[in-house]
């Protein structure tokens, strides 16, 4: 494998084997001691793993999504297509593996698999990223055999919505977290596709880099509407819920968002060409505003329960990611970059090799 | 058949005796209540007052924690009890993001135990079986003492008889019910099998 790879390639490979040593690791650390080596609690139950994993899977899904519309409106080449898919499905594995790290008693998995209970959006959201995943792999084998991928892509293209959307229910389907059951989480989250899709696209295709622009301001008006809306025209629980947001709690990590997420890597793009740079900050900042989103929902339920007032209530709690969940976190994604170069170099040794030197180096 | 529970508030005198009952049964861990008794003030001076709210798992009718649930582990009987088959939960938290009454608890591993400075006593080792790290937890109603014929221990301990215990089909609890007994939070759909008597 190593043989194909240029200098950077194998900097950047070494790096991420490093960094998945380092998440196996911890996760090891995590099953042998329980989740308490976490900054979870039964009140903030989802947290950087979770994020990063919507964040993710929305990348990777936007990806694909943006690989199938290719094929109809022509604005990727064959072989920015072909590593189009291969990022995407990287990204994706990358989710499953996160998902899986995330689990308490990841052992019993199996239930999960054969369970077959629809009326769970866990389940739903395991069958569509497997589905996605085999038609992305599907869509790859033949793009690479340069077959004609016109109705393959639009099948991959169209589970990665669902996918999505089913993640966007998955949230929203909580009736009683007020913050999530609405239908700004679905829309919010095929924005946060679009957002990480178009980053991933212009590491590939950086002549591309304005679809991500458009994202960028597409996601800035969609989070102010959000917050808008709720800080405005919200019930009192819904107002002291985005409170926690904008001056609580929560608020470093919606000003990431805001700023990382979305003034840097625009002004990155306005004024350099530091495109991977900018894509980076555009999907952290993505994992960002999911972390904001689920900690402040979460705490909804605690405020409601307990009569003391809802602002208040918002006010006492507080989230920050252990070093053994941002190890687990940064190990996973070690993983998917690792599979990324694997796929890359594995079944694309003609890939553009200034192409690949570029995206890998910076 | 649903068995279910009918909470007094007029009765109810916030003296946690369920509280300790429960977690003498069920040998929960230190910081996991099934059972409790919540105390909030409410109203503002010279009209404020203190409420006490006796809660536990509601055992709904139509669970939000059971349809989410991705393996199966979270069931409901035929009795209408809803348990947690520990074999089968791999710890996702859903159905804790689900439940809108704040009755689940996530194992997280510790193993303090309540007097860390004497190691666990003799009922702490015999009960470590039941508990199983980065699983969830809840009430189950004591489950076992219903299948001996028995009634809940909240209930069975209660002093002044506020937890009233039965089958929510039977003419005496529909009697209670009929007296203006309200079930919480019930724009949620979920049909709680316990009711509150308001004071």
């Amino acid at each position: 494998m190593l043989a194909n790879t240029s200098k950077k390639e194998k900097t950047v490979l070494i790096a991420a084997a490093v960094l998945a040593v380092v998440g196996i690791g911890a996760w090891v650390c995590q099953l042998m001691q329980g989740m308490r080596v976490t900054g979870l609690d039964n009140t903030i139950i989802w947290g950087l793993a979770i994020a990063v994993f919507f964040a993710i899977i929305a990348a990777g899904a936007g990806l694909l999504m943006l690989c199938g519309l290719s094929e109809y409106l022509g604005f990727m080449n064959d072989t920015q297509r072909t590593q189009g898919i291969a990022f995407s499905l990287a990204a994706m594995a990358t989710g499953g593996v996160l998902i899986i790290m995330d689990l308490g008693n990841p052992a019993q998995f199996l239930y999960l698999i054969g369970s077959f209970n629809f009326t769970s959006f866990t389940v739903l959201d395991f069958w569509f990223l497997t589905l996605t995943m085999v038609a992305a792999v599907v869509y790859l084998i033949m793009a690479r055999a340069s077959m004609s991928t016109k109705a393959v892509g639009t099948i991959a293209a169209v589970l990665g919505v669902g996918l999505i959307v089913v993640e966007g229910i998955l949230l929203a389907n909580n009736t009683s977290h007020h913050l999530w059951a609405s239908p700004m989480s679905v829309v919010s989250f095929l924005v946060g596709a679009f957002l990480g899709g178009s980053a991933l696209l212009a590491v590939i295709a950086p002549e591309h880099k304005k679809v991500f622009m458009v994202a960028l301001v597409t996601s800035a008006l969609v989070t102010f509407a959000e917050v808008g809306t709720s800080l405005v025209a919200g019930t009192d629980l819904a107002r002291s819920t985005m409170q926690s947001v904008v001056a609580g709690p929560f608020a470093p990590y919606f000003y990431f968002q805001l700023v990382i997420g979305i003034v840097v890597p625009f002004a990155l793009l306005v004024k350099t060409n530091r495109v991977v740079l900018a894509a980076l900050c555009g999907v952290v900042g993505l994992a960002a505003e999911k972390l904001w989103l689920l900690c402040a929902g979460e705490t909804e339920i605690w405020v409601q329960m307990h009569h003391i007032g809802p602002l208040q209530a918002t006010q006492q709690f507080s989230y920050v990611p252990t070093p053994v969940e941002v190890a687990i976190t940064a190990g996973a994604i070690g993983i998917g970059v690792f599979l990324f170069l694997f796929i890359k170099n594995a079944l694309y040794k003609t890939a553009d090799k200034s192409m690949s030197d570029g995206a890998a180096g910076e | 058949m649903r068995y279910g529970m009918i909470i007094d508030l007029g009765r109810c005198i916030g003296c946690n005796a369920c509280t300790i009952a429960c977690k003498q049964k069920n040998a929960t861990l230190p910081g996991v209540f099934w059972c409790k008794v919540g105390v909030s003030e409410e109203g503002s001076y010279p009209h404020a007052y203190k409420k006490i709210m006796p809660t536990l798992c509601n055992h709904c009718e139509n669970p939000t924690c059971v349809h989410v649930c991705p393996t199966g582990a979270s069931y409901k009987r035929d009795d209408g009890i809803v348990l947690v088959d520990k074999d089968k939960c791999i710890g996702c938290r859903y159905c804790m993001a689900a439940c809108p009454y704040e009755a689940r608890t996530f194992d997280f591993g510790d193993r303090t135990g309540y007097f860390p400075e004497r190691g666990n006593n003799a009922y702490e080792d015999a009960t470590a079986y039941k508990h199983v790290k980065g699983t969830v937890s809840k009430c189950i109603l004591c489950a076992d003492k219903i299948d001996e014929g028995d009634i809940p221990a909240c209930a069975r301990v209660c002093p002044t008889g506020a937890r009233i215990f039965g089958d929510l089909d039977s003419e005496e609890m529909q009697a209670l019910v009929k007296e203006g007994a309200y079930q919480p939070r019930p724009d949620e759909r979920t049909n709680p099998s316990v009711y509150y008597l308001p004071k």
